[in-house]
């Protein structure tokens, strides 16, 4: 009885649907973090501006290792995949993570908020 | 450096699950196992600092309470299943060390605190089972 009670009040999202909740790069309703660093400042300008463009939806989930200064990135499935690939062309420069499609490249909650 | 194929861990009294992993150059951590955490490995400062992990830049994280924070990102190397591997390393302020669900890929992960029972279990590759049939 309180099996069914609870499934009637399950709303059920589409793969779709969950990853747009959790796509904050496009929305309005993410947080912002409070302090940037110059790095992260203009890699996120990158990533908005030209970045986004080319790899969402495609790579969503993939991770962005962006080296802001030349404009290179370098995409792998894996986040030190990524950036080691980045410091293997840029060897003496900093880069920004990203994972395409979310606000932030690692999370220590549920993306998904309960819908119950 | 001899390859496992698994790696055993303890429970704590807090019901915590803990992995020690090595170091390349030696250093063994006590890492708790976060599966709530997506990335690779968290440790605190001043042990990044003690341990001279190269800085490799930072990234976005989205903490518990849904703020989002810019950690550094340091480079290091662990002994994984016998093997070195490269992993990313963030910087916290807190003094425990995490292990997240990315070093989980690849992996079968057992965990069963009445049996104190931690780990890892490595999945064969494609190749060894194509090799194997």
């Amino acid at each position: 009885m309180i099996r069914g009670t609870l499934a009637m009040e399950v709303k059920v999202m589409s793969l779709k649907q969950r990853r747009q909740q959790t796509t904050a790069p496009t929305s309005k309703s993410a947080r912002k973090p409070l302090k940037m660093s110059p790095l992260a400042r203009k890699a996120t300008r990158l990533y908005e501006t030209k970045l986004k463009a080319l790899l969402e939806p495609d790579c969503i989930g993939k991770f962005a290792a962006i080296e802001p200064d030349s404009g290179d990135y370098f995409v792998a499935d894996g986040m030190s995949a990524a950036m080691s690939q980045a410091r293997l062309k840029h060897p003496d420069k900093k880069f920004f993570l990203v994972r395409i499609g979310f606000n932030a490249a690692v999370t220590f909650k549920n993306p998904v908020p309960l819908s119950l | 450096m001899k390859q496992t194929q698994r790696l055993q861990g303890w429970w704590d009294k807090h019901l915590s699950p803990h992995l020690a992993v090595v170091m390349v150059t030696g250093e063994k951590l006590d890492l708790i196992v976060d599966s709530g955490f997506n990335g690779e490995l968290i440790l605190p400062k001043p042990l990044l600092i003690r341990l001279g992990l190269p800085d490799d830049g930072t990234m976005f994280s989205v903490l518990a309470d849904g703020s989002v924070v810019e950690t550094e990102v340091h480079i290091g190397e662990i002994v994984w299943f016998g093997q070195t591997r490269e992993v990313r390393i963030q910087a916290t302020d807190a003094d425990e060390g995490l292990l997240g669900t990315e070093l989980f890929r690849g992996c079968v992960v057992e965990l069963d605190p009445n049996a104190d029972h931690v780990l890892f279990r490595k999945k064969p590759s494609k190749a060894h089972k194509r090799a194997t049939a």
